[in-house]
């Protein structure tokens, strides 16, 4: 099993390993991020400071495990593997930044106009910035996918 | 009915001095991987890329791309 997960990821290109390496330190950062923030109303504004010192905090975090999994990805690709983005490389991030701004907008329209309706000032601001974390993962996901199973552009 | 277009690189590959992928991804301005998914038909590339391959094995287009009806 091993052995057929290095031969994997010797085929992979280097976009879609970076890309694994994002969606990896999102998911290792955010989910337990959002699921133990607060949500309850703001106190004051020294509980608003704190909370959202908590998502700078997550944010860096996330961060250095992507500028750390990434180096460590560059060291151990070849040069060539490494070049400039092809065709192919291209098309998929077009693709996934196309779908990532579709899944944003209906994020937002819940954020902006649903939302305000019946939930407070804290829980929105969450949820916004849920929004913005998971429309990110979904691009990495859809670099992923792409590479995996092929995408004709 | 099932249209796609299936490709004869990697014969013409071997054909061509044992070809690597790399060496073509080389000559095309592409990279390995690249090759590889057009080779496993992943990936479709462009008009302008496949003249390239076919310039890169000295062939008409027809000879490396085919479009068949399943």
């Amino acid at each position: 099993m091993m052995t057929r997960a290095v031969t994997v990821a010797q085929g992979m290109a280097f976009r879609e390993k970076r890309a694994w390496v994002a969606l990896a330190a999102s998911a290792l950062v955010y989910i337990p991020f959002f699921a133990t923030v607060p949500q309850t109303p703001i106190d004051d504004a020294a509980d608003l400071l704190q909370r959202l010192g908590w998502f700078a905090g997550a944010t860096l975090g996330w961060g250095l495990l992507l500028g750390i999994g990434v180096a460590c990805l560059a060291w151990q690709t070849p040069r060539p593997d490494r070049a400039r983005p092809d065709e192919r490389d291209r098309a998929i991030d077009r693709r996934a930044a196309s779908i990532a701004y579709y899944v944003m907008m209906t994020e937002m329209m819940l954020v902006g106009i649903v939302m305000p309706l019946s939930d407070h000032g804290w829980k929105i601001t969450l949820t916004g910035l849920l929004a913005i974390v998971a429309a990110e993962m979904v691009r990495y996901g859809v670099v992923i996918h792409s590479y995996r199973r092929g995408w004709h552009g | 009915m099932a249209e796609r277009i299936v490709n004869q690189i990697r014969t013409l590959r071997f054909l061509s001095g044992e070809m690597t992928q790399a060496e073509l991804g080389d000559r095309i301005g592409m990279t390995r991987q690249t090759v590889a998914a057009i080779e496993q038909g992943k990936y479709s590339p462009s008009l302008e890329a496949a003249f390239r391959i076919a310039q890169a094995f000295g062939k008409p287009l027809e000879d490396v791309f085919q479009w068949v009806t399943e």
